[in-house]
C-alpha cells in the first residue's frame, strides 16, 4: 500500500528531480571552472587568502539550489493533488488520511534530502580538490543553512499548497518564503553555534499539514 | 493530532512576526542621538569630549562642562592635530617638561584596537608563514599556509593542496625543541601583507605556554615567550608597528589586557577591568606624552589616561543617550517575546529568546482580547489552552498569528478528537 | 437487513445560502438506488458528506454503520466512488492508474479493466490529462468496476459519455450487480437513462427530500393529466393534490398523487369547469420536471 502511495508521488516527482540534479552539476560546474580560471590568472594563493580572510564564499552559486527545489518539489507534489478539490482522491484511498497525507510528506522530504546530499558530496569533493580540509568544513558548515532552508522551504509550500482558503494560502506562503529567508545571513560559517535551532524551528513545520486538509473536509474554501 | 498541527501553525507565524517585525517595530523609534569621542588633554590635565551629531553644532566640553570652540579643542589635542598647529603656529615648545619636535610626534603615534568580533567571529585555522627577515621592503606573499595540528605544524601549498614535507618537518621539529607541547589551542598574529614588517605569531599550546614563531631567512625562529597567563588565552592581538614598543595585546579568560613587549616578551598589565568581553570596543592611542584607553561596551564608555609607564593619571566615564533607548522600551513593550538572530560585538548567527517582562500588560490584553472573540463565537477555552500560552508570551504578536489561523473548531459536535471512541456497528457482508 | 447507507437529517449550508435542509434517506444492500435533482440542489454535497470529505453542519450519515467522516480504510476497500467531473489523478496514465489503484483492493480483477480498456481503444500510456471528458469517464468508471466493491457510489456518471457508452456501461453495470448483489447509489440529472434500472429513488428539491420510495410504487402512485386548451387558464397553484403544473403550446399538464377524480374536483374547486382531464403517460423524466419545475 505504502509501496503504490510512493509510486504515485514518484511518478510525479522522478523527471523534476532528475532535471533538479541536472542544474546542480550544472552549477558545480560553472563553479568549478571559475575556480580554476582564477587560480590560473590570480594563483591559488591569492585564492586562499580571499576565501580564509576575506571569508569569500566562492561556491554562493548554490545558495538558492535547494530553496528552490524544495518549493518546486513542494507544487510538483501538492498542486496536483489540490487543484480542483481533489484531496478527496487521496481521502478516498483506503489508507488514514494521516497517514497518507505524511506519508506524501516524507517523500518529498526525502526527495529534497536527496538532493541535499547530492550537493554535499559534490561540494566537499569539489572544495577538496583546491583546499585543505579546514576550508572544506567551513564551506560545510557555511552552505548547511542554505540546504535546511530548503527543508523549510518544501515544508512551508507544502503547507501552503494544501490550505484550502486563498488568504489564508497567501499567509502560509509568506511565511514560507520569511523562514526560509533567516537562512542566508551572509558571513561564511555564521551559522555554526545555532543551525541545530534552526532546524529544530522548521521541523515545526511537519506537523502542519493536517489543519489545512481538515479544513478542506469542513468545506472552508 | 490537528491541535498540535494547529498549534505548530500558530509558533511558526508567531515566530515569524516576531522575527521580521519586531526588528523593524524598534526602527521606528530610534533617535537621533550622539557618539561623543573622549581623549585626554596633556595641555588641558583633563579629559575633553566632543559630541558630533547632537542635532546641530559640534560640541566641545571638558568634564567640568566648560564649552571651547573647535580651534581651542583642537589645540588641547597637539598629539592629534599638530599639522594644523603647526600653520597656525600654535604648536607649544614643551609640554609637561618634554620637547615638542613634529617629526618626533608622527614616529610615536599607534592606536591598537580591538573589538569583541575580532574574537566572536567564524575563522579559519590556516595562516601564512612570511619571511621576517626579507631583503625586500615589501613583504613577500608565500605559496603555502600553515596549519598546527595534532601531530606537528603542517605547511599546506596552495598550488597542488599538498603537505610540503621537509618544511613541514623543519618547523615541526624546531617547535618541539623549544618545548611545544602539540596541538596548539591558539595562533594570533597578522596576516595582512601590507604591515610594514613581521613578526610572525604567538603560538599557544596545548599547555598554555606561549612561543614566538616566525620564519627567518627561511628558517624556523621558535622563543618560548615564558608568558605564563594564570588562566586561559583567550585571545593576541598581533599588530607590526615600527614603534616596537610591544608585538600585541593579550586578553586572558580573566577579561584582563596585557601588551606583550619587545623587552624580552615582558607583559604589562593594562590598568582597567572589563566585566563583559563579548561586547567591547577597545583603543589605545599611544602617543609621546601619555597613553589613552577607550573602552565602549553597551551604553558606557570608559576613557583612562595613563603615563608612560601604563600607572593611571585620571580616568572618565560617561553614559551617552543611547540611539535605541526609548525604542527598545516600546520594542520591549509590544513584543515580550523577542528573538534575537544577531548580537553586536558577534559575527555569529543566533537563535535566542529574550523575555522582557515590560511586556506583560499587553500580553495580557492580548489574552483578554482573544478571551472575548472566543467567548463571542462560542468556541471553548479549553480547546484553546495552548493558544492562552502563547498569548501570555508574545503578547500582540502570538495574537495576529492565532487570528490569521483561526480558531479551533471541532466540527460542531462532531468532534475529531470523539471519532473513534463512537461504537462501530460492524455490517458484515451476506 | 442493515441499510448500507443511511442519511439522516442532514444539514448543511455554504456561507448563507441553505443547500441540505434536513435531508433523510437509506440505502437498503443489493438495491439501486437513484438520487435525483436538479443542478444546485445538493447531490454532490450529500455525497461529499457521505464519504467524509465534507463535515455536515449538522445531522448524521452511516456508511456500513460507520460514521461517515470517520470511514475506516477496511470498509474504504468495499466502496467504490466515482468523483463528480471524473475526477483523476491526472499525472498518469492508464498503465499507472490501474498499478496504483490495484494494490488498495485485494479484490482487483484485471480482466474486467482491461477488457473495458479494450473497448476504449486508447494505448496504455496514454496520459490521463490528454484525455477527453468521455474518455476520462471510461477509465474511471474501468477503475471502479475492477476494484468490485460492495458498494458503488456513482456521482453523475454520464458527463461526457456518449448513448453508445451510456448503454453499454449501464448494462455492465447492471449485469455486474445482479450477480455480486452490489449496492450502488447513482446521482444524475439525466433521468431517462434511470428508469431502466433503479430501484430506489429520492428527488431532491432545495435541499430537501421531496420523494422518498422505490421507482415502482412512485410510478404508480404519481400521474400526469392533460388538460387540452387549458394552458390559457389562468394561473394554477401547486398544492396538497395538484403537485405540479406544466405548460406546453395550448395544453395544461397537472401532475398529482390522487386520482382523476380528486384533481378534477380540485380543478372545479378552483373554477375550472370547461375542459377535460385526460390521464397521460409519462417517463420518469417527464415526473422528475414535473415535480421540480422547468426551470
Amino acid at each position: 500500500m505504502y509501496k503504490a502511495l510512493f509510486f504515485k508521488e514518484w511518478i510525479k516527482l522522478r523527471w523534476l528531480i532528475l532535471i533538479l540534479i541536472g542544474l546542480s552539476l550544472l552549477t558545480f560546474l560553472k563553479i568549478f571552472l571559475n575556480i580554476s580560471a582564477a587560480v590560473e590568472v590570480k594563483g591559488a594563493y591569492h585564492l586562499w587568502f580571499v576565501v580564509i580572510f576575506k571569508k569569500a564564499v566562492i561556491y554562493s552559486d548554490i545558495k538558492y539550489i535547494i530553496p528552490f527545489s524544495g518549493i518546486v518539489l513542494a507544487l510538483a507534489q501538492f498542486v496536483p493533488e489540490t487543484r480542483e478539490r481533489r484531496l478527496r482522491l487521496l481521502f478516498h484511498l483506503p489508507v488514514n488520511h494521516n497517514k497518507s497525507l505524511f506519508f506524501m510528506l516524507f517523500t518529498g522530504f526525502s526527495a529534497v534530502l536527496f538532493l541535499i546530499g547530492i550537493n554535499l558530496i559534490l561540494l566537499v569533493w569539489m572544495m577538496s580538490v583546491f583546499f585543505p580540509k579546514e576550508v572544506v568544513i567551513s564551506s560545510i558548515i557555511t552552505s548547511a543553512p542554505w540546504f535546511v532552508s530548503g527543508l523549510a522551504a518544501y515544508l512551508g509550500i507544502s503547507l501552503a499548497v494544501v490550505e484550502p482558503a486563498a488568504w489564508t494560502k497567501v499567509i502560509y506562503a509568506v511565511s514560507a518564503f520569511s523562514m526560509a529567508l533567516l537562512f542566508f545571513e551572509p558571513d561564511a560559517g555564521a551559522y555554526s553555534e545555532s543551525l541545530y535551532k534552526y532546524v529544530i524551528f522548521s521541523l515545526f513545520y511537519t506537523f502542519t499539514l493536517l489543519l489545512p486538509a481538515f479544513r478542506f473536509k469542513r468545506g472552508l474554501n | 493530532m490537528l491541535k498540535i498541527s494547529r498549534i505548530s501553525i500558530i509558533i511558526i507565524l508567531t515566530a515569524v512576526i516576531i522575527i521580521y517585525i519586531a526588528p523593524q517595530f524598534k526602527k521606528l523609534f530610534v533617535e537621533r542621538a550622539f557618539s561623543p569621542m573622549i581623549r585626554y588633554s596633556s595641555v588641558l590635565e583633563d579629559f575633553i569630549i566632543a559630541d558630533f551629531n547632537d542635532g546641530a553644532e559640534n560640541r566641545y566640553y571638558d568634564t567640568k562642562n566648560n564649552s571651547y570652540s573647535r580651534v581651542e579643542y583642537q589645540k588641547m589635542l597637539p598629539m592629534t592635530y599638530y599639522r594644523d598647529l603647526l600653520v597656525w603656529k600654535a604648536l607649544p615648545e614643551t609640554i609637561n617638561g618634554k620637547k615638542i619636535i613634529p617629526q618626533e610626534i608622527e614616529k610615536n603615534l599607534q592606536y591598537s584596537m580591538i573589538r569583541s568580533s575580532f574574537f566572536n567571529s567564524p575563522s579559519i585555522d590556516l595562516y601564512p608563514l612570511y619571511e621576517s627577515a626579507s631583503i625586500f621592503s615589501k613583504i613577500e606573499e608565500p605559496q603555502s599556509m600553515f596549519r598546527i595540528g595534532s601531530s606537528g605544524m603542517e605547511f599546506i601549498n596552495s598550488e597542488n593542496n599538498k603537505i610540503e614535507k621537509e618544511i613541514s618537518q623543519e618547523f615541526t621539529k624546531a617547535l618541539k625543541e623549544k618545548g611545544f607541547v602539540f596541538p596548539s589551542s591558539g595562533c594570533y598574529g597578522n596576516v595582512d601583507p601590507r604591515k610594514p614588517f613581521d613578526e610572525g605569531y604567538f603560538i599557544v599550546d596545548s599547555e598554555q605556554k606561549i612561543f614566538h614563531l616566525k620564519m627567518v631567512k627561511g628558517k624556523p625562529f621558535v622563543r618560548d615567550t615564558k608568558i605564563r597567563p594564570d588562566t586561559k588565552v583567550r585571545y593576541i592581538m598581533f599588530e607590526e608597528n615600527p614603534r616596537k614598543e610591544y608585538y600585541g595585546i593579550m586578553i586572558t579568560n580573566n577579561n584582563d589586557f596585557y601588551l606583550v613587549t619587545y623587552d624580552n616578551y615582558k607583559t604589562v598589565k593594562l590598568p582597567f577591568k572589563v566585566e563583559n568581553i563579548d561586547d567591547i570596543y577597545f583603543l589605545m592611542v599611544c602617543d609621546m606624552l601619555k597613553r589613552t584607553i577607550i573602552i565602549e561596551t553597551g551604553s558606557k564608555i570608559r576613557c583612562i589616561a595613563t603615563d608612560l609607564d601604563y600607572k593611571v593619571i585620571d580616568t572618565y566615564e560617561m553614559e551617552p543617550k543611547r540611539i535605541d533607548a526609548k525604542a527598545s522600551l516600546y520594542s520591549d513593550i509590544v513584543f515580550p517575546l523577542k528573538i534575537k538572530t544577531s548580537a553586536s560585538g558577534s559575527g555569529y548567527v543566533f537563535f535566542d529568546f529574550d523575555f522582557s517582562y515590560k511586556g506583560i500588560y499587553l500580553a495580557f490584553a492580548s489574552i483578554v482580547i482573544f478571551a472575548l472573540f472566543l467567548r463571542l463565537r462560542n468556541y471553548r477555552f479549553y480547546d484553546h489552552i495552548a493558544d492562552f500560552i502563547i498569548l501570555g508570551i508574545t503578547g500582540f504578536s502570538g495574537l495576529a498569528a492565532v487570528f490569521a489561523v483561526g480558531a479551533y473548531k471541532n466540527g460542531n459536535g462532531i468532534a475529531k478528537e470523539t471519532a473513534g471512541k463512537e461504537k462501530k456497528i460492524n455490517f458484515q457482508a451476506v | 437487513m442493515e441499510d448500507v447507507i443511511e442519511v439522516s437529517n442532514l444539514i448543511h449550508s455554504y456561507g448563507k445560502k441553505k443547500v441540505l435542509d434536513k435531508l433523510s434517506f437509506s440505502v437498503k444492500k443489493g438495491r439501486i438506488f437513484g438520487l435525483l435533482g436538479k443542478n444546485g440542489a445538493g447531490k454532490t454535497t450529500t455525497i461529499n458528506i457521505m464519504m467524509g470529505f465534507l463535515q455536515p453542519q449538522g445531522g448524521t450519515c452511516r456508511i456500513f454503520g460507520e460514521p461517515s467522516y470517520d470511514i475506516s480504510p477496511e470498509t474504504r476497500k468495499r466502496i467504490g466512488l466515482l468523483h463528480e467531473t471524473h475526477l483523476q489523478y491526472y499525472f498518469m496514465n492508464i498503465k499507472q492508474a490501474q498499478k496504483f489503484y490495484s494494490a488498495f483492493y485485494p479484490k482487483w480483477d484485471f480482466s474486467i479493466f482491461k477488457s473495458l480498456m479494450d473497448k476504449l481503444g486508447l494505448d496504455e500510456k496514454h496520459k490521463i490529462s490528454k484525455m477527453s471528458c468521455g474518455q476520462r469517464s471510461q477509465v474511471t468508471l474501468a477503475l471502479i468496476l475492477a476494484q468490485r466493491p460492495d458498494l458503488m457510489i456513482l456521482d453523475d456518471y454520464s458527463l461526457g459519455l456518449d448513448a453508445g457508452y451510456r448503454r453499454l456501461f449501464l448494462e455492465y453495470l447492471v449485469d455486474y450487480a445482479k450477480e455480486n448483489q452490489t449496492t450502488i447509489l447513482i446521482t444524475s440529472h439525466i433521468v431517462q437513462d434511470l428508469e431502466k434500472f433503479v430501484d430506489d429513488i429520492v428527488i431532491l428539491d432545495k435541499g430537501k427530500t421531496m420523494i422518498s420510495s422505490t421507482l415502482e410504487d412512485f410510478s404508480r402512485s404519481f400521474s400526469r393529466y392533460i388538460v387540452k386548451n387549458g394552458a390559457n387558464f389562468c394561473q394554477v397553484e401547486k398544492d396538497e393534490i395538484i403537485r405540479g403544473v406544466e405548460s406546453y403550446r395550448d395544453d395544461l399538464f397537472i401532475y398529482s398523487f390522487k386520482d382523476k377524480e380528486s384533481v378534477k374536483s380540485r380543478m372545479i374547486d378552483l373554477g375550472f369547469v370547461k375542459n377535460e382531464i385526460i390521464p397521460d403517460k409519462m417517463t420518469l423524466e417527464d415526473a422528475f420536471i414535473g415535480l421540480t419545475g422547468k426551470y
